[in-house]
């Protein structure tokens, strides 16, 4: 098991290598560059700028300078934003994006696998067809749509009820956090049902089934003791690539709903040419992204002993 | 001679299921410390009717019969949860793949547990202790460690003890087993076959040996019921049907296996193939494909007759009417 996870871990520290190579070369091949806007830095902060990161030197330099930088965890400084250094920004405002993740994640996951499991038990009756609806409109509905639908109806609710139920923007205590997370996670959701149901009645199709059937189990007992974990597996598998959409999904939500995480701060920089700060959320992304596989690979050998004992590399 | 004790009864038993009627009209008998074994062709209906005697046909199944008895008891009015009182407790089944039977998530040890909790009221503990025991009777070695692994460690012949520890963990007084030895090979499939036969002998338990394998049935049956296209056409004592075979089908099987010690899967070597079973059949099934077929045998069924002592079997040619006139 240590050597497998060992493994996960280099692969990922090549990923992220790949990743930082990736976004540096493509920065430089961007027309532009931050100077030129009016609302650029100062001269005096441009002057420092120019020596620390070498950016009047040839590109391979500026790279290996880029890489030794970011190899000792220093991101730089905004290019935008005078004295901020790319790692406070992302110190105060990725705890924001990460409680949203985490929440719309754990929504997404329970939601999808009980879904799912409802589904599959009333196959091809009513809560089942209902439910696959429901899985379709929430897979092609833009989560933009989806989040200015949710914030009409916290108004109305609101105008309704003549108090304010739920606050429609903003952040700050549990209330302002449900909303866009159940906004972030529902096209996860959708799709973590539709794989829970498929591979339920897989499930509930098999062998062994029949067989905890004929030791008078009952369906509950067989629910929970023979399908569920079984069923689950291709869902687990699946979290992995659902954490980069929910990421990803993060940069607009926080955007409409005014929450200030580090999604936000992406975007803006993207539109300012902020390089040092595109460069450094990027890797950092990418580098939470790939603990995150690595971790969730570790579920799966947690919840599956065929893994977990021939995938150990001994 | 008195008629051993029926532990199982049977009378016109009927399963239908998506518009087809599968199992037509089958009678069975099993007796205590006896070996009932089912043969016939690959879909004649062997296993709907084996899951039917534990009620574990799909929800869609349709099923019927004039009555059934087990232990001096009628099932047929139980409940769910009666039958669930009754399952793995007094019937146990085996299924065919031992590779598939298994929880794959599961240690082997705990899904034999599972069974004693249930049914044995004994607690975690004393359930594992039973299970690593039980595996060890079934010869085994190392059982306490073999009971800690997976199913995907274990070999097939391993796995299927397991399964049969599973089984007869409750100590049940009728098991069926639907092709036990199919997946396994030959050395393997004799010593299951040893290990239920004295299964039977020491716990006075009924079997009922579904298989393909007429090597298998002369080997470990006294009494046999030859199925096809979901009706029995022939029942009898073992030696019997196998030395004088009365229904056309019967010595078509016979005579598809050169040599019953050859051990060897030869049912399908009959030209034809069987009926469709979504339309009503007005005659014989097998008349389609039987040599000695008369104008009556696609018109009419024909009734169970008495061809020998203790043997029966549904043709046209055992019709006392039509032997006097010959
Ligand atoms: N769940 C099901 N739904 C519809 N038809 C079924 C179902 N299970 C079995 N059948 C049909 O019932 C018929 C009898 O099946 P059964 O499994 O009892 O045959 P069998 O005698 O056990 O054959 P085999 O030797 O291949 O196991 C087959 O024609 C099969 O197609
Ligand atoms: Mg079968």
């Amino acid at each position: 098991m240590i050597a497998y996870i060992l493994k996960r871990l280099a692969y990922g520290a090549i990923t992220i290598w790949f990743i930082a190579t990736a976004t540096f070369f493509s920065m430089h091949a961007v027309p532009g560059d931050p100077f030129n806007e009016a609302k650029a830095a100062s001269p005096q902060l441009r002057q420092n700028l120019m020596a620390r990161y070498g950016l009047d030197k040839p590109v391979t330099e500026q790279y290996l300078i880029y890489l030794r930088n970011m190899l000792r965890g220093d991101f730089g400084i905004s290019f935008t934003q005078e004295n901020r250094q790319v790692n406070d920004i992302i110190r105060e405002h990725f705890p924001v994006s990460a409680i949203l993740g985490v929440a719309a994640l754990l929504i997404a996951a329970t939601g999808g696998i009980i879904g799912g499991a409802v589904a599959a038990h009333w196959h091809n009756r009513s809560p089942d067809r209902a439910m696959m609806i429901a899985v379709v409109l929430a897979i092609s509905v833009p989560s933009f749509v989806i989040a200015a639908l949710a914030q009409m109806a916290i108004v109305r609710a609101n105008d309704w009820l003549s108090f304010p139920l739920l606050p429609v923007a903003g952040w700050g205590g549990i209330s302002h956090v449900w909303v866009p997370a159940l906004v972030l996670g529902l096209g996860t959701m959708a799709y973590l049902a539709r794989l829970m149901r498929s591979s339920m009645l897989a499930v509930m199709q098999s062998d062994y089934v029949l067989t905890a059937r004929a030791k008078g189990l009952s369906d509950w007992q067989i629910f929970r003791k023979h399908q569920l974990r079984n069923a689950m597996l291709p869902v687990v598998t699946e979290l992995g690539p659902t954490i980069a959409a929910i990421t990803t999904g993060g940069f607009v939500v926080e955007l409409i709903f005014a929450i200030p995480g580090l999604g936000r701060y992406f975007v803006q920089a993207i539109q300012q040419l902020d390089y040092t700060v595109i460069m450094g959320t990027t890797v950092f992304y990418g580098a939470f992204l790939v603990l995150m596989v690595v971790l969730i690979d570790i579920a799966y050998g947690l919840i599956d002993p065929r893994i977990r004992l021939h995938g150990d590399g001994r | 001679m008195k008629a051993p004790e029926s532990l199982l009864s049977v009378r016109d038993l009927n399963i239908s299921l998506g518009g087809q009627h599968l199992v037509r009209s089958v009678d069975l008998d099993i007796e205590a410390g006896q070996c009932l074994a089912l043969v016939g062709e690959s879909g004649s209906g062997k296993s709907l009717t084996a899951l039917s005697l534990m009620r574990l046909l799909p929800r869609s199944a349709k099923i019927s019969q004039q009555y059934i008895l087990f232990e001096g008891q009628s099932l047929a009015a139980y409940s769910e949860a009666q039958w669930r009182q009754l399952r793995a407790r007094r019937i146990a089944m085996i299924f065919q793949n031992p590779m598939t039977a298994m929880n794959p998530t599961m240690r082997v040890g705990q899904q034999i547990a599972e069974v004693l909790c249930l049914h044995a009221g004994v607690s975690r503990r004393e359930a594992n202790r039973q299970a690593v025991a039980l595996l060890e009777r079934l010869g085994i070695v190392n059982a306490a460690q073999k009971a800690r692994q997976y199913p995907f460690e274990m070999s097939g012949g391993m796995l299927q003890r397991a399964v049969i520890a599973m089984a007869i963990a409750c100590k049940p007084a009728l098991l069926i087993a639907d092709e036990p030895t199919t997946a396994l090979d030959a050395t393997v499939q004799a010593e299951v076959l040893v290990l239920l036969r004295e299964l039977c002998n020491e716990q006075n338990m009924g079997l009922l040996l579904i298989t393909h394998d007429l090597g298998v049935v002369r080997r470990m049956a006294q009494k046999v019921a030859v199925m096809y296209a979901g009706k029995l056409v022939e029942t009898g004592a073992i030696s019997r049907v196998f030395n004088t075979p009365a229904h056309p089908y019967t010595q078509a099987l016979k005579q598809a296996m050169p040599s019953l010690t050859e051990q060897r899967d030869s049912l399908m070597a009959i030209p034809g193939t069987p009926p469709d079973l979504s339309k009503p059949i007005a005659g014989c099934a097998f008349a389609a494909r039987c040599p000695q077929a008369m104008n009556v045998c696609a018109r009419q069924q024909p009734a169970d007759y008495l061809t020998a002592p203790e043997q029966h079997a549904k043709c046209w040619l055992w019709d006392p009417a039509r032997t006097k006139a010959s």
